[in-house]
């Protein structure tokens, strides 16, 4: 594994124009960098990424299959009790995924360490499947990488396969995307996945979640009054379960993706319940909810609230004190803590590895680097290959 | 090969493009709504019990009680329905609504009875077909017959009039937006979210 700084396509701007990628740069910042990538071998991409994903999935779902059985445990995970019912069907029910994102710190040597999963709203979806794939292929065509050149991304091809499945099991449905107002970035990754489902040939509408409404019948509906029967949510579970409309899910006769289910493992509780699971698994970090006594044992770890977005609220302690600390809006449904084990270094940058999969294949990867030690929102997005 | 064997780069292009591809995503509505026909109006008996019906039609007093159920779950299948006792009671009054579990819901005032068209008979009534109807009390339709789908039928007062034969047609079952926004409140509290 090697970071490679090397040219960027010179109309590289241009071309994201051309394939709608707008937000390639953020607060002024860059967010996509195509200044160096990573190059893997493919022994560590299949030995050392693939195959962990593929395995930490499972391991995940054998969490989801023991927390809907338990009331302690549903309730330590912080989930809504109108909702326990509701989740364990979804899951009985085997009702469909569509796609995850599980982090993971690998230096090239060694076993990839776990640190969470984005099991219901990830993002980078569109660099990843789309732009990296793009980005190789035209610095193969112009000479600047050698033709043997691959990459770990069929994400996208998985991706319209797997919608092609989904629409067997909804037939004549339309399939809604939703995701915030006011952010390009979210609203990028929507019109990518609907891009994907439509490309799998199933009929799609758009509506912003602040714009869903509720019908007389209990329906969800948009902003033409239609049924929303099918939804593709870019919203977290905890917070719907939390909002107004959150009793109306029961009886709404609507499919989601992501299912309910998926928030059983989009949440640091999963954590401490994985190393209770499958304690010294090669690919875990030793974690503890706060209030566990065994949580002591860890003279350092970082210190995680339940829920939790982009970095928020993250905090790293040594010996009772406080080294690092990341603010933000997060935390008050309580804290797990995962043992230290900081990202590898390659020069100044901090990198993090998100290892896709869709349903339970996994389907790629997408490289961020940080100038510190917890990923953010701001951290740079960078391409890599496999050679 | 790790990667997508293939992209179909046509189709992930987003500049504007005024050919083929814009124009079809036009969808053009013809005609659409339902066409009024003028005329085919219906004599209509409006029954507040199964006792008034019985006793307006002697001959036919199993098909009352059998057409005031039918009535029943036609009304608990299309009736609309309320987040809370006030705003039912503005639309249907004191004592006009029930909670059923989380919700409450207008009561069913009356059913609605047309002509058989299928007899010449001017007082063959179609039983098989009743029109459940709640009693209106909102402002601007004090005292009416109301269906569920809020058609108005007339004073409350009143047991005959005339509707379209088409009133008796049984309401889909959908679906007016109440209200929007339930969802993404908790977004502009804590800025960014994403995973």
């Amino acid at each position: 594994m090697l970071r490679i700084p090397t040219t960027e396509r010179a109309d590289w701007k241009l071309r994201a124009k051309e394939f709608g990628f707008h937000f390639h740069t953020m607060h002024g910042e860059p967010y996509w960098d195509e200044t160096a990538y990573y190059q893997f071998s493919l022994e560590q991409i299949e030995k050392r990424i693939e195959d962990p994903t593929a395995e930490i999935h499972q391991m995940c779902l054998e969490v989801v299959d023991q927390v809907v059985r338990s009331e302690e445990l549903l309730s330590k995970f912080c989930i809504p009790e109108s909702f326990w019912d509701q989740i364990a069907s979804s899951w009985y029910a085997r009702e469909p995924s569509l796609y995850s994102r599980i982090d993971l710190a690998f230096d090239g040597t060694g076993p990839a360490k776990f640190y969470e999963n984005n099991a219901d709203t990830p993002t980078s979806l569109y660099e990843t499947g789309f732009w990296q794939w793009l980005w190789l292929e035209d610095q193969v065509n112009s000479g600047h990488l050698s033709r043997e050149a691959d990459q770990f991304n069929a994400l996208q091809e998985l991706l319209i396969n797997r919608f092609a499945q989904l629409k067997q099991q909804m037939p004549d449905h339309t399939l809604h995307f939703a995701c915030c107002k006011d952010t390009d970035e979210d609203r990028g990754t929507v019109q990518y996945m609907q891009d994907c489902a439509e490309q799998a040939g199933i009929t799609c509408d758009f509506v912003y979640v602040e714009d869903i409404g509720l019908s007389d019948r209990n329906r969800f509906t948009d902003l033409r009054d239609n049924n929303i029967s099918w939804l593709f949510k870019l919203y977290p579970w905890e917070f719907m379960q939390r909002e107004e409309y959150g009793d109306n899910v029961a009886g709404s006769h609507c499919r989601f993706l992501e299912p309910l289910w998926k928030s059983v493992i989009s949440n640091k509780a999963l954590l401490p319940m994985l190393w209770k699971l499958f304690p010294n698994h090669p690919n875990l970090l030793p974690a503890f909810f706060e209030d566990d006594p065994a949580a002591s044992s860890l003279s350092k770890y970082v210190r995680k609230p339940i829920f939790s977005r982009e970095g928020a609220n993250i905090s790293v302690h040594e010996n009772g004190e406080t080294v690092l600390a990341s603010d933000g809006p997060y935390g008050e449904e309580g804290y797990i803590i995962q043992a230290w084990h900081p990202l590898p270094r390659f020069g100044d940058n901090h990198t993090l590895i998100g290892s896709w999969l869709v349903n339970d294949q996994p389907a790629g990867i997408s490289i961020r680097e940080d100038s510190g030690p917890i990923t953010q929102d701001l951290s740079r997005f960078l391409p890599h290959i496999i050679l | 090969m790790k990667r997508s064997r293939q992209i179909n780069l046509g189709k992930m292009r987003k500049l504007p493009d005024l050919s083929a591809a814009q124009l079809t995503k036009v969808s053009i509505v013809i005609g659409g709504g339902a066409v009024l026909s003028g005329c085919d109006s219906t004599d209509a008996f409006i029954y507040r019990t199964v006792a008034e019906c019985e006793l307006d039609n002697p001959l036919d007093l199993q098909r009352c009680e059998f057409a005031y159920q039918n009535a029943l779950s036609e009304w608990h299948r299309t009736q609309p329905r309320y987040l809370s006792m006030r705003d039912c009671e503005y639309d249907f009054g004191y004592n006009g609504c029930e909670q059923r579990s989380r919700y409450f819901y207008p009561l069913m005032a009356g059913f609605m009875l047309g002509e058989n068209e299928q007899t010449s008979d001017e007082f063959d009534l179609d039983f098989d077909r009743p029109k459940p109807l709640g009693k209106s009390k909102s402002a601007n339709s004090y005292n009416k017959w109301v269906g569920a789908n809020g058609a108005l039928f007339g004073d409350a007062s009143k047991y005959k009039t005339q509707v379209s034969s088409k009133a008796f047609t049984p309401l889909k079952g959908s679906s007016r937006t109440l209200g929007r926004g339930g969802f993404g409140k908790t977004i502009s509290s804590k800025s960014s979210w994403g995973g």
